[in-house]
């Protein structure tokens, strides 16, 4: 998978590279507008971060650039601004998904994940962590061969630990990805949430599944 | 005094100014008219001694007292008015006329008129001397007093009148000379902060009031152009901050991704982590507001289930309560759709619990009620805070940074913007909060509406 990032504030393309790189993608940087479009026009990428405030050519004339070339790659429009009007504007010009400044890495990932998906028509709908299974289609959770009940929420949290096994994540991930919402990480919302999703998954079972890794947060473990 | 009117005020100045005026230019005429009115009839009283003194030394024969013919003769020679009586020589009275009956005329100062009370009344009384001889005249001062008395009474009934006149003439003008600018006021006052443009028509004139406008309106510009500058700079400043934000706070997901962290700074970082969540937080806070700011707050307005909205809440309100065992009691109405963007409202929502549960006492109460008024949607919400919102705060409530002063412990968390944001929100969305003035001591209710999605039934 390969992707072109057009990003002229250095250290947030470095970052947005080392994220995706991370992640086994390769990744080509531009810091110009002009640049970027002679580039994406040139070469097959399967997705463009493409930011709003470029120099040379702003962001959304290199997007509108793009399209009447018809070139349809996906791409996800960064902005500093976050104003209504100018996430409209960036879809309008043929953005296919949209990000504020600041962003979470996480999200860019997961969001770029979706977009590419979108566009070759493969579609995840299940999660499989050892015993525990997760159909997103049909929304059933099964551990072993027990059925489990979950809320909405409950299931947005499972879902969200089990995209990323073995790995911690935060409260404060939790609480962006899961409530979409600022909540003060300080508060017992996501212990909460957590203790139930402990209760209906590991309860009665020899391997605890969900482990809070003391201070840091919370993380799936498979085995 | 202090609030009634210009006008009023400058009526009554009138009234006072020319009441006093007219009082002391009616004393003065009178003092003035009394005095020449006696300096007259003294005047007259000497020509009359002067008469009789020529008419008795141009006599041929010597006056004989005791004969009447020698008296008729004299008085044929003067004309006289007024009361006589002569005395020759001094102290022996010769004459004292008829209508004196037989009191005698007081002795007065020689040739100096004086007042004197006769039976009749007051009387002017001119004594002189000469060779032996004191003629005495006096002269009623009865019709001298009745014209001042007269005087005086039509003074008294034309003094109010005149000061009616005055009170009213002084109404009209003060009324014509005032209404441009009440017109400036009322024309001033529908300048705001999201008409700033606008400025007060200048008259051709060139009078006090056309120099008040253009006065008005240079101000106003100069209002403008800084109102507009500390904007600018709150949307620069939130829009600048944005980098480094994201740069920190990929590090920092970075850092922790990677792993492999000794635990003390995997904590640290952690802590960075939430810390930058709540800049991040604030940073959008303050360029939402610079945006309603700048009247560019202008949400794309879908329908939203406001009640499903609300009742997705409760459960999550619940869990963030628990800790200070506040109670939540929900009621929503069903059904209730409002044209809004949904992440806006549920900031609204959410910050109304937030501040709901802080600003709450340990086992405290929140009731909250979501209901159809009419053609919108009303949302209340009221817990015990133990902390009366006086008159003045009251207002103060919703502006920026503001915190209760006896809620201004940090231990509660928040910034102050919160009840601004839900305002700007809601007035973006054609709606309102206020402070509801609630009969239950130690509550404080915050109620908001907005305008329900026309029904297409």
């Amino acid at each position: 998978m390969k992707l072109l990032v057009i990003e002229d504030e250095k250290k947030i393309a470095d970052l947005i590279n080392k994220g995706l790189s991370e992640q086994g993608y390769s990744v080509d940087t531009l810091h110009d507008g002009t640049e970027g479009l002679e580039r994406a026009s040139t070469q097959p990428y399967d997705a463009i971060v493409l930011d709003i405030m470029l120099p040379g050519r702003d962001g959304l004339s290199v997007l509108r650039a793009l399209r009447e070339r018809n070139i349809a790659t996906p791409v996800m429009v960064l902005t500093a601004r976050g104003a209504v009007n100018e996430r409209v504007e960036g879809l309008n010009a043929g953005a296919d998904d949209y990000m504020a400044k600041p962003f979470s890495m996480d999200e860019l990932i997961a969001r770029l994940r979706a977009l590419m998906r979108r566009v070759t028509g493969e579609t995840i709908s299940l999660y499989k962590s050892g015993e525990l299974s997760m159909n997103l289609v049909t929304r059933e959770v099964v551990r072993g061969n027990r059925k489990i009940e979950l809320t909405a929420r409950e299931f947005r949290l499972l879902e969200y630990l089990m995209r990323a096994p073995d790995q911690v994540l935060t409260r404060s991930q939790i609480i962006e990805r899961v409530w979409e919402y600022h909540f003060d990480p300080g508060t017992n919302l996501v212990d909460v949430y957590i203790q139930r999703l402990r209760r209906k998954v590991d309860d009665g079972e020899s391997h605890k599944m969900i482990q809070t890794i003391r201070g840091v947060g919370y993380s799936i473990v498979p085995k | 005094m202090k609030n009634a009117s210009l006008r009023l005020k400058i009526a009554l100045m009138a009234v006072l100014v020319g009441g006093l005026g007219m009082l002391a230019f009616g004393a003065i005429m009178g003092q003035k008219l009394e005095t020449s009115k006696l300096e007259n009839l003294d005047e007259l009283l000497v020509n009359q001694a002067d008469d009789f003194f020529d008419a008795i030394q141009n006599r041929n024969v010597p006056m004989d007292w005791n004969h009447d013919d020698s008296i008729r003769e004299l008085f044929h020679l003067v004309r006289s008015f007024y009361s006589t009586e002569i005395e020759q020589p001094p102290g022996v009275t010769v004459y004292r006329s008829r209508n004196l009956g037989m009191r005698p005329l007081p002795t007065a100062i020689d040739r100096k008129p004086v007042t004197a009370t006769l039976d009749a009344g007051f009387a002017r009384v001119y004594q002189e001397e000469r060779n032996g001889l004191v003629i005495r005249v006096a002269a009623d001062l009865d019709p001298t007093f009745a014209t001042q008395r007269d005087l005086r009474n039509s003074f008294a009934i034309a003094l109010p009148t005149i000061l009616v006149l005055i009170a009213l003439g002084a109404l009209w003008l003060t009324r014509q000379a005032l209404q441009p600018v009440e017109e400036i006021a009322k024309l001033a006052d529908t300048i705001t902060a999201t008409r700033m443009g606008d400025r007060l028509p200048e008259p051709a004139r060139k009078d006090e009031i056309g120099n008040l406008t253009v006065v008005l309106n240079r101000m106003m510009d100069r209002l403008q152009a800084s109102f507009e500058q500390s904007r600018r700079f709150a949307a620069d400043a939130s829009h600048e901050l944005k980098t480094p934000l994201t740069i920190i706070r990929g590090e920092v997901d970075a850092a922790l991704r990677s792993g492999n962290l000794p635990p003390a700074i995997e904590r640290t970082m952690v802590n960075l982590q939430e810390e930058t969540g709540r800049l991040v937080h604030m940073v959008e806070g303050l360029l939402l507001l610079s945006q309603a700011d700048a009247g560019r707050l202008k949400p794309t307005l879908k329908p939203v289930y406001l009640s499903e909205l609300a009742s997705d809440m409760q459960e999550d309100v619940e869990i963030l309560a628990e800790p200070r065992n506040i109670t939540l009691k929900l009621q929503i109405e069903p059904g209730i759709f409002v044209a809004g963007d949904k992440h806006l409202l549920t900031q609204v929502l959410l910050n109304l619990f937030d501040n709901a549960i802080k600003y709450n006492l340990e086992g405290g109460r929140i009731e909250a009620l979501l209901e159809s008024r009419g053609t919108s949607a009303v949302f209340r919400i009221g817990n015990v805070t133990g902390i009366d919102i006086r008159g003045s705060e009251r207002q103060l409530v919703f502006e920026r940074f503001y915190r209760a002063e006896s809620s201004r412990d940090r231990a509660r968390g928040g910034q102050g913007l919160g009840l601004s944001i839900c305002e700007e929100i809601l007035r973006a969305h054609g709606g309102g909060i206020s402070l509801v003035d609630d009969s239950m001591p130690d509550w404080t209710t915050f109620e908001f509406h907005i305008p329900l999605v026309p029904s297409t039934t």
